[in-house]
């Protein structure tokens, strides 16, 4: 059903009654008016008969019916009446406007009856003989009681009936009037009462639109006051409520999106309701286009979809392992667990990620240590047993295969020793920086290297090679001069052990601009290949097993120089070119106060 | 694995992307199997191809039992002859990426062969494109689909490059020649899957509007 409009209903129902109340007043008015002016007429000729009553009533007496026919007469034209004397018998007499002979018997005339029975006569009907409708009223002409006949007065009712009709139509023009103003009033009233509805509608529509700033005026009328009042106290706590959820909202936001893990959640549809920027990043989702849509089409990785399957079939939680392939695999662990709402009724599902790759391939690398740990340990052991056995087996009694094999044993058990040694100061410098127990302290770099240039100066002589030292004496970093010193060995004695005779070795010290210290040791030797340098630092790592051990080296060297940077707050970087030789840069804090004094040596 | 036939367009759509994740992530396996010279991951991608193909003839089914009923609007029926398509084509490219963890199975024991720039740069752009043409599926996306259909060509480029790279390998060491075709062949693997993919992108066009691109502008791009 179509809806009024309020204005309308208000405005037709007030017209509805303005113009009943004016047609009551308006025919009431004439009703009221019309009767008013009969009676005045009929009293006016009542009064005209008796006053004419004692004229007539002596000409009567004389007999002189003349006389009686002239002053009837001359009464009407002096007061526009009729006048008529009928006998009692009915005969008409005398009649002023009429030839009595012509006239019928007039007894039976309403009015004439009535004053015959001694009341006034009186009636209003038409008029045979004027044509005309016509107002009589009758009294008795008595002569000491004896009632001779009676005298009647008309008038003819045309211009009463006239003065009626003009009165009518100025009541009816007046109504029009006050109809017109009245339609006007009612259309301001109405729109008076209405306009504040309005107002208050189209408020209302602008909280509905979430416009919960504006507040509605407040209109003067009880009823719509409070209406307004209530209403603006809604969309104030509406607003306040929204603010508050919108904070929770953001919230929970940012509580998601600073997480690691990554978080994503999908309804019982598969469809996606929330998603973390961690997950996102892990399943390479596009957060602002993803919502809403389902799992296969946001996430193409059949491991996460079969597990949500998984999931949402599952009464508890769920708990797997999925991989993601990119440029390389990653390895995901995933907890899978059913959403719920306050009726246990289940929403869907929400899995958090965790990005393991790093901890698996540090567990490789932990495996590989192991194995390569064993076997380093594992070869003088073997050796040194064989040699011992071939000795217990008889080889002692000659004394030059003794002499040789227990050099061999010895050798051997140097290399464990220098295995042992190694793994122990290395285990010594990690816990040291893991737990920061190693004292650094400020200190001449350059101090630090001449010492360790000159440990290593016998081997280099041995091949006769000459290492040239460049620093500024007044150098400081913050260090810890022994574990600095033995960095500084291992990387020289590397560079002396991979290259040829005769060639030399460069130690170069100085500060950069970021304030550290960069201490690069260059040779010339062999080098080593690209594809070896990611791992070059790892224990045990070795390009070439074979010469690695043929040269005495416990293939810890590196680790403990990276472990001994690391102690440092620092870091080591390497740069080689095969065939040409390599360069390493151990990169450690400088000191705060640089010593300004002259040249040592 | 599934037991239940798809009822609707939308359940049709998910399952087909069902497949095209396995595809897309078993191709990409493959193309990270050759590049480290991973045996045990090759030997895993075929494994996973026996799969594929399960699913893909499931799909199939699917597609038959919806064309089977009488309510459809034209949109709908071009929908699932585009996925007939699509899921065959996808089918073709699992077939391919598990061919190419077959060569990685020959090529695992010559470590110091170093794979030519233009092979690395080819498995690049043919992982981009079937990504891009299955997420021009997923969306829809005309613009998406007609990029695939752009970079076909490059690809194209590069394979043939790959002969001459090849050749050039072969005449100055000719004892890595079986090594060297090894990876022609894996050059051309990818180049045909590549080739899918514009099919794939082609059949987005398709649905989005209702007109056959294929045939058109790029000849050459279809598999033989």
């Amino acid at each position: 059903m179509r809806k009024k409009k309020l204005f309308w209903q208000l405005y037709i129902s007030s017209l509805l009654v303005i113009f009943l109340a004016l047609a009551a007043f308006i025919f009431l008015t004439s009703y009221s008016f019309k009767s008013i002016l009969l009676d005045q007429v009929s009293d006016d000729l009542l009064a005209r008969a008796a006053i004419m009553r004692d004229e007539v009533l002596r000409s009567w007496k004389d007999g002189d019916m003349p006389a009686l026919q002239r002053s009837c007469s001359d009464i009407s034209t002096r007061s526009a009446t009729r006048v008529t004397v009928i006998r009692a018998d009915g005969v008409v007499l005398a009649d002023s406007w009429h030839d009595p002979a012509m006239m019928d018997n007039h007894r039976g005339r309403p009015e004439i009856r009535e004053a015959m029975a001694g009341k006034h006569g009186n009636s209003t009907r038409f008029s045979r003989t004027l044509q005309k409708n016509t107002m009589y009223a009758a009294v008795t002409v008595s002569d000491n009681g004896r009632v001779l006949g009676v005298l009647r007065t008309a008038v003819p009712l045309e211009t009463v009936e006239a003065s009626i009709t003009g009165l009518q139509l100025q009541v009816l023009l007046g109504g029009l009037v006050i109809a017109l103003v009245a339609t006007l009033m009612s259309l301001l009233i109405s729109r008076r009462i209405t306009r504040p509805i309005e107002t208050l509608k189209q408020g209302a529509r602008r909280f509905a639109e979430g416009d919960l700033d504006f507040r509605l005026p407040v209109p003067r009328s009880e009823e719509l006051s409070d209406l307004a009042v209530v209403m603006n106290n809604m969309a104030a706590q509406l607003q306040e409520r929204i603010v508050q959820i919108t904070q929770q909202h953001s919230e929970q936001d940012a509580v998601l999106s600073s997480m690691v893990e990554g978080v994503i959640a999908f309804d019982m549809e598969e469809r996606l309701i929330n998603v973390n920027h961690s997950a996102a990043r892990m399943l390479r989702v596009n957060i602002d286009k993803a919502k809403g849509k389902s799992i296969q089409e946001v996430v193409r990785n059949i491991g996460l979809q079969r597990f949500v399957d998984q999931t949402l079939t599952s009464e508890n939680t769920t708990e797997g392992y999925i991989t993601i392939v990119d440029d390389v695999e990653r390895f995901l662990q995933v907890h899978g667990s059913i959403l719920r709402d306050e009726h246990r009724k289940p929403l869907g599902v929400v899995v958090v990620m965790n990005d393991y790759t790093e901890l698996r391939n540090l567990e490789n690398v932990r495996r590989e240590f192991v194995a390569n740990v064993s076997h380093e340990l594992k070869t003088p052991i073997t050796s040194i047993k064989g040699f011992v056995e071939t000795l217990l087996d008889g080889a002692i009694n000659d004394r030059e295969d003794a002499i040789r094999f227990l050099g061999i044993v010895s050798r051997q058990a140097d290399r464990l020793n220098a295995i042992i040694e190694d793994l122990l100061s290395l285990s010594r410098i990690e816990q040291g920086g893991e737990q920061e127990h190693i004292e650094l302290r400020e200190a001449s770099v350059r101090d630090v290297l001449v010492s360790a240039v000159q440990s290593c100066q016998r081997d280099a002589d041995l091949k006769q090679m000459r290492i040239e030292l460049e620093c500024a004496a007044e150098l400081q970093a913050v260090t810890n001069p022994p574990l600095l010193e033995q960095a500084v060995i291992n990387l020289i004695s590397n560079g002396i052990k991979y290259s040829d005779e005769g060639q030399s070795i460069a130690v170069h010290a100085a500060r950069s601009a970021d304030g550290m210290i960069r201490i690069a040791i260059k040779d010339q030797g062999y080098g080593i290949e690209p594809e070896h340098l990611p791992r070059l630092f790892e224990r045990f790592y070795r390009i070439d097993k074979a010469r690695s051990r043929k040269l005495g080296g416990t293939g810890l060297g590196l680790a403990i120089v990276k472990h001994i940077a690391q102690a440092h707050h620092g870091r080591v970087e390497v740069q080689s070119t095969p065939g040409k030789g390599s360069e390493f840069t151990l990169i450690i804090p400088a000191g705060k106060s640089e010593v300004d004094s002259p040249d040592v040596t | 694995m599934q037991e239940k036939r798809a009822e609707n367009i939308e359940q049709l759509k998910r399952r087909l992307l069902r497949l095209s994740a396995l595809v897309e992530e078993n191709t990409r396996r493959s193309v990270i199997a050759f590049r480290s010279r991973d045996r045990a991951a090759a030997v895993e991608i075929i494994k996973v191809d026996a799969e594929i193909n399960e699913l893909e003839i499931f799909i199939e089914e699917d597609c038959v039992e919806l064309l089977d009923r009488t309510q459809r609007s034209p949109d709908d029926t071009r929908f699932i002859v585009a996925v007939l398509k699509i899921n065959n084509d996808l089918e073709r490219i699992g077939d391919l990426a598990s061919n190419v963890a077959r060569r990685v199975l020959h090529i695992g024991q010559h470590e110091q062969v170093r794979f030519p720039q233009e092979l690395l740069t080819l498995a690049e752009y043919t992982l981009e494109m079937v990504t891009t043409s299955i997420d021009s599926f997923v969306d829809l996306d005309m613009d998406l689909a007609r990029r695939v259909c752009e970079r076909d060509h490059e690809v194209d480029k590069l394979n043939r490059l790959m002969y001459s790279v090849v050749q050039e390998r072969i005449v100055a060491d000719p004892n890595q020649a079986e090594k060297l075709l090894n990876f022609l062949s894996i050059s051309r693997y990818l180049e045909r899957i590549a080739d899918y993919a514009t099919n794939i992108a082609e059949d987005v066009v398709y649905i989005g509007e209702g007109r056959i691109i294929r045939h058109q502008e790029h000849n050459g791009s279809q598999p033989q």
